[in-house]
C-alpha cells in the first residue's frame, strides 16, 4: 500500500531565512520521485517537514488528502497528538547519518518500533526484523552493535529499520552521502529494488544523478526554496528546459 | 600519664561507633536512592514542553541548589511538624539529603540528556515512538552511563555531608563520637576513628562507582 502526497503553498522559515518559498506539489501514490539541487536549496528541509520533524511556517501537507497538522475539523494538532501520530505512522525515513540507536544491536534497532509502536509480540518482531535484515544483506550481523558496522552496513540497518514499520511513504535523505564511494552501489541497488516493487511512494533526495535518472519516475530540480523544474526523469536529465537546471547539471558533470 | 592515642580505648569504643556508622550508611544509601530517582524525575519534568511545569521545576532546582543544606534540614525539622507532618529525625534528615542532592543530580542528568545527538530524537520521531518510549528506550540509556561518574561523586559528597544530621539530633557517626568524648573527656580516639571510617568508606564507594561504570560500558555497547 502506498499513499499520495500533496503540498499547498508550503513555506518554511528559520528566523529571517526563507528555506521553502511556497511549494505546490502533487505526488501520486506509488511514484518514485528524485529531488536534486545545490546544497541549501531546501531539499532536506522538505523531507524534514514531510517526516513531521519540523512544522511548516505556513501552507499545508496532505497525506492521502488528509491534512498532516490539522484534524478533520481543521483544528491545529500538536506533534504528539493522536492525529499527527497516525499520519506519521504512514511515513518512514532513512537518514544521511544513519541515526541508529548505538546501545542496540542491528536486530534491536529494527525491532524497537514494531514492538513499542505496533505492539507486535517480541518473538514475531524478532522474526520479522531478521527477515528485513536478510533482505538488505545483513543476515549475519543480527547481534552486532552499530559501532562494529561499516557505513554501508549501518545504512542497510537504517533502511531495514524504516521498512519494518511498513511505511506507505519512504523518505531517503542523501542516504549515500556519508558513505565511502565503494559502498554507495550496494545501497543504490537496494533502493532500486524497492522502487521496482512499487509498494511505497518514495522520495529520494540525492546527489547521485545517474541514480535519479535511471531509477526514479520523476525528478525535481530545487533551487533557493523553489521547484525550478519538474519533469519525467529521462526528460529532465536529457533535455532540461530551465537555464538554471542546465547550469547545475553542467557543473555536476564537470565536477566528475 | 595517658598516651596521646590510647589503642585500648579506641578498641573499646569501636562497637559504639560501628552502630552509629550503620545510621550514617543508612542515611547515605537511602538519601542517594531518593536523590537519583527524584533527580531524574526533576530533570525530565524540566524538559516538558509546558512552561507551567518546566518553569516551577527549574525554579525549585535553582532554589534548592542555592540554599545551604543545613538550613534546609533545620527547616524540615522545625517547620514540617508544624504543618502536621510528623517524621522521625532520621527520616527528616534523609529527606533533606535526598531533595538537596536531587537538585544537583537533576543538573547532571540534564547535561547527559543534552549530550545525546539530535539525530537520535529525530530517528525516534521518524519511527513514531511515543515520548515516553523515546525517553526510556532511546535517550536515557545513552544519557545516563556517561554521567555515572558525576553521580558517584555526589554519592561520596553526600556521605561526607551526613554529619550535618547531628544538628537535627540524629545520632550518626560524628554525634556518637562527641557523646563518647563528652563522657570520657577523650576526643582524640573517637574523632580519629571517625575520620578513618569516613576515609575507608569513601574509598569503597569510589571503587564501587568505578565498577558500576565499567559494567555499564559493557552493558550499553559502545557508540
Amino acid at each position: 500500500m502506498s499513499a499520495s502526497i500533496r503540498l499547498n503553498q508550503l513555506c518554511k522559515r528559520y528566523g529571517e531565512l526563507e528555506v521553502l518559498r511556497g511549494i505546490d506539489l502533487e505526488i501520486p501514490a506509488g511514484q518514485t520521485l528524485s529531488i536534486i539541487g545545490p546544497s541549501g536549496s531546501g531539499k532536506s528541509t522538505l523531507l524534514r517537514l514531510l517526516m513531521t520533524l519540523d512544522r511548516p511556517s505556513s501552507g499545508e501537507i496532505l497525506i492521502d488528502d488528509e491534512s498532516m497538522w490539522a484534524d478533520a475539523q481543521g483544528r491545529a494538532m500538536g506533534p504528539n497528538s493522536a492525529h499527527v501520530r497516525r499520519v506519521r505512522g504512514k511515513i518512514g525515513m532513512v537518514f544521511q547519518h544513519f541515526n541508529l540507536f548505538p546501545h542496540k544491536t542491528a536486530l534491536g534497532n529494527v525491532m524497537e518500533a514494531p514492538i513499542h509502536v505496533s505492539r507486535v509480540p517480541r518473538d514475531e518482531a524478532a522474526q520479522r526484523a531478521q527477515e528485513y535484515l536478510e533482505l538488505v544483506g545483513l543476515g549475519d550481523k543480527l547481534d552486532t552493535y552499530p559501532a562494529q558496522l561499516s557505513g554501508g552496513q549501518k545504512q542497510r540497518v537504517g533502511i531495514a529499520r524504516a521498512l519494518a514499520m511498513h511505511p506507505e511513504i519512504m523518505l531517503f535523505d542523501e542516504v549515500t552521502s556519508a558513505l565511502d564511494p565503494e559502498l554507495v552501489g550496494g545501497i543504490l541497488e537496494i533502493l532500486r529494488d524497492l522502487a521496482a516493487k512499487r509498494t511505497m511512494t518514495m522520495i529520494i533526495v540525492t546527489h547521485q544523478m545517474s541514480f535519479a535518472e535511471r531509477s526514479s519516475d520523476r525528478t525535481l530540480f530545487f533551487d533557493q526554496g523553489n521547484v525550478v523544474e519538474d519533469a519525467e526523469s529521462s526528460v529532465l536529465f536529457s533535455n532540461p528546459k530551465e537555464e538554471r537546471t542546465q547550469q547545475f547539471l553542467q557543473s555536476v558533470i564537470e565536477s566528475i | 600519664m595517658t598516651p596521646i592515642f590510647d589503642w585500648a580505648f579506641a578498641w573499646e569504643i569501636l562497637p559504639a561507633l560501628g552502630s552509629a556508622l550503620i545510621i550514617t550508611i543508612q542515611a547515605t544509601l537511602l538519601g542517594m536512592a531518593l536523590a537519583v530517582v527524584l533527580g531524574l524525575v526533576l530533570a525530565m519534568l524540566r524538559r516538558v514542553r509546558s512552561r507551567w511545569i518546566s518553569t516551577p521545576v527549574a525554579v525549585l532546582i535553582e532554589f534548592v541548589r542555592s540554599t545551604p543544606l543545613l538550613v534546609q534540614m533545620y527547616f524540615l525539622f522545625y517547620v514540617l511538624p508544624q504543618s502536621g507532618v510528623q517524621l522521625s529525625p532520621l527520616v527528616t534528615g534523609i529527606l533533606a539529603l535526598g531533595v538537596h542532592y536531587a537538585a544537583y543530580c537533576a543538573e547532571v542528568y540534564r547535561a547527559g540528556i543534552e549530550s545525546v545527538p539530535r539525530g537520535q530524537f529525530e530517528a525516534a520521531t521518524a519511527l513514531n515512538l511515543s515520548p515516553w518510549r523515546t525517553a526510556v528506550g532511546v535517550v536515557l540509556p545513552q544519557a545516563i552511563p556517561p554521567v555515572v561518574p558525576a553521580l558517584g561523586n555526589y554519592l561520596v559528597a553526600m556521605f561526607k555531608d551526613t554529619p550535618l544530621l547531628s544538628a537535627i539530633t540524629v545520632v550518626e557517626l560524628l554525634q556518637q563520637s562527641k557523646i563518647i568524648g563528652s563522657a570520657t573527656f577523650r576526643y582524640t580516639e573517637p574523632l580519629t576513628l571517625v575520620g578513618l571510617l569516613f576515609l575507608l568508606l569513601s574509598l569503597i564507594a569510589a571503587w564501587g562507582v568505578r565498577r558500576l561504570e565499567a559494567w555499564l560500558k559493557k552493558f550499553g555497547g559502545s557508540r
